[in-house]
C-alpha cells in the first residue's frame, strides 16, 4: 500500500465527516431505523458470508477488527 | 459491524410514537434475542478436461450457527455465538502441465472429512458515553486451533449524526496437518495476526445514512498452505510463502432509503492491498423491497476482483528458483460475481429468512492482474435458513 493510498482513503473519511448534512431530528429518523435500513440486519448471515468469502478469495477485512483464523481450504 | 449505536436506537424508539412504527422498530429496540441459521455450500466439481488426478468433487459443508443477546442490566449486554460446522470432499492440490504444455489440476485423493467448531463471547460495557466491547473467540478443527481477543469501542458525537468507532485485535492460530509424517508435511507451526481498525457512521438525511472505516492487519509465523504444494522445473514442492504480511482494507457502507416504494438501496464497497501483491475490489449493491406489511424480497448482486499475488504461478518451468512460491488458485488473478436473492417473513417477535446464492469466479472478471490459466477457480452455490426472535 503506498502512502499516497493511504492519504486518499483519510481524505474521503474526513469528507464525510464534513459532508454538509440536514440537520434530522430524533423524531425524523424513522425510516433510518427500519429494518430494511440497518446496516448489518442478521449479523449470522454476515457472519456466514465472511467466513466463507475470507476462505475463498485473497481479500479479507471489514469494518472493525480482524477476528481468529481457520484452517479453510 | 453494528446498526446504529444504541444512543441512536433509543433516540429513534423514544421519539416513534407515531403510529405504525412501533411495530417496525421493535427488532431494533428489543435488547434481547436468539438467532439461528442453517448454511449448505456445495462446490462444482471440477470438469474433467482440467483434471490430472484426484477427486473432480469438490467441499461441501454443512453449518449450523447461533447467537444469543441478552442485555444484563443497563449498562451490560452479553453475546454468545457458535457455529458447528462439518465438511467432506477434496480440495486443490496442485497443478501440473502436461505434455502439450496444458495445465492441468491435481486434487487430493481420499475424501477430506472434518468437523470445526468455534465458540465466541462478547461483553458490551456502556460508560460515560461510550459503549465498550471485549470479545474473545475460540476455534477448533482436527489440524487448526485459534483463540482471539479484541476490543472495539464507540462514541457518539453531541449532535447525533456521527458516530466515531474504533477497535483491536489478537490471534493466535496453531496448525497441526494430518498424514504429518507420510507426506513429510511440517508437523507443527503456528501464526498470529494484529489488527487495527477506525470507522465512523453519519446520518446524512432523513432517507440516508453512510459508514466507512479502515483495518490495518498484519499476520507473522507460517502462513503457507500446509497441504497444498507447487510444480517446479519438474519437481514437486510444498508451498511456501512469505512469513510476514500486512495488509489494509477500506469499507464504506451506504443506506438509501425509496419513499415511494419503501424500499432500501445497500450499496457496500471494499478496497484491499497488501504487501504480497493483492490488490483486490469488492462491490456489493442490494434492493430489500417490503412487499405487504411482513413479507421482504432483497435481490443482491456482489462483484469481486483481485490481482494475483506477487509470488502466484500455477507452475514453474522456465528455469528460475524464486524465493518463495505458491500455486494456490485463492491467489491467483481472478475475479467473481455473486447472485443472491433473499426472502424475509417478519411476525411481531420473530423472523425467518431463506437466501439463495450461486457464485462464479473466472480469470476474466478480474480489473486487473497479470494473466495465468488457473484450473482450480471455484464456482459454489448455497441456500441458507434463518430463524430470530427477540423480546424485552
Amino acid at each position: 500500500m503506498t502512502s499516497k493510498r493511504l492519504w486518499t482513503v483519510c481524505l474521503l473519511l474526513s469528507l464525510i465527516e464534513l459532508s454538509a448534512c440536514a440537520e434530522v431530528r430524533p423524531w425524523e429518523r424513522g425510516r433510518l431505523a427500519k429494518p430494511h435500513m440497518a446496516l448489518d440486519a442478521d449479523p449470522l448471515l454476515t457472519g456466514i458470508d465472511a467466513h466463507t468469502f475470507n476462505s475463498k478469495e485473497a481479500a479479507s477485512g471489514g469494518i472493525g477488527p480482524a477476528g481468529g483464523g481457520c484452517g479453510c481450504n | 459491524m453494528k446498526k446504529l449505536s444504541r444512543t441512536v436506537q433509543s433516540l429513534l424508539v423514544s421519539s416513534l410514537s407515531l403510529p405504525g412504527f412501533s411495530e417496525l422498530l421493535a427488532a431494533e429496540s428489543d435488547p434481547n434475542e436468539f438467532q439461528y441459521r442453517f448454511t449448505l455450500y456445495d462446490e462444482e466439481p471440477l470438469p474433467e478436461g482440467l483434471l490430472l488426478d484426484g477427486s473432480p468433487d469438490r467441499y461441501r459443508i454443512k453449518s449450523h450457527q447461533f447467537r444469543f443477546k441478552r442485555e444484563l442490566n443497563e449498562r451490560f449486554t452479553l453475546t454468545v455465538e457458535g457455529i458447528h460446522e462439518s465438511m467432506s470432499g477434496s480440495s486443490p492440490w496442485f497443478v501440473k502441465p502436461d505434455q502439450q504444455g496444458n495445465l492441468l489440476q491435481v486434487m487430493s485423493g481420499a475424501t477430506i472429512e472434518e468437523t470445526r467448531n468455534e465458540i465466541n463471547l462478547a461483553l458490551g460495557i456502556e460508560h460515560k458515553e461510550i459503549q465498550h466491547t471485549l470479545a474473545t473467540g475460540y476455534s477448533n478443527e482436527n489440524d487448526y486451533e485459534a483463540v482471539s481477543i479484541s476490543y472495539t469501542g464507540e462514541y457518539e458525537q453531541q449532535n447525533n449524526h456521527t458516530t466515531l468507532s474504533w477497535g483491536a485485535s489478537y490471534s493466535d492460530d496453531r496448525l497441526s496437518p494430518t498424514d504429518a509424517l507420510l507426506f513429510g508435511r511440517v508437523e507443527r507451526a503456528s501464526r498470529n495476526t494484529v489488527s487495527a481498525s477506525f470507522g465512523l457512521t453519519r446520518i446524512l438525511n432523513r432517507n440516508a445514512l453512510i459508514q466507512s472505516g479502515v483495518q490495518l492487519t498484519h499476520h507473522d509465523g507460517y502462513l503457507s498452505d500446509p497441504y497444498k504444494e507447487m510444480f517446479i522445473n519438474g519437481g514437486i514442492f510444498f508451498d511456501h510463502r512469505p512469513e510476514d504480511r500486512t495488509a489494509f482494507a477500506w469499507s464504506t457502507r451506504f443506506r438509501q432509503y425509496f419513499v415511494g416504494t419503501n424500499s432500501a438501496l445497500h450499496a457496500d464497497y471494499r478496497y484491499f492491498n497488501d504487501d504480497w501483491g493483492v490488490d483486490s475490489h469488492t462491490l456489493d449493491l442490494a434492493w430489500h423491497l417490503p412487499i405487504g406489511e411482513r413479507f421482504e424480497l432483497a435481490p443482491a448482486i456482489r462483484y469481486y476482483s483481485q490481482s494475483a499475488a506477487d509470488f502466484y504461478a500455477p507452475v514453474i518451468t522456465d528455469g528460475r528458483t524464486p524465493s518463495h512460491w505458491s500455486s494456490d488458485y485463492r491467489l491467483a488473478t481472478y475475479g467473481a460475481m455473486r447472485y443472491r436473492l433473499s426472502a424475509t417473513w417478519r411476525a411481531e417477535i420473530w423472523s425467518v429468512s431463506l437466501n439463495a446464492d450461486i457464485y462464479n469466479s473466472r480469470e476474466s472478471l478480474a480489473l486487473s492482474g497479470p494473466h495465468f490459466d488457473t484450473p482450480a477457480l471455484v464456482d459454489f452455490w448455497r441456500i441458507s435458513l434463518g430463524w430470530q426472535v427477540h423480546w424485552q
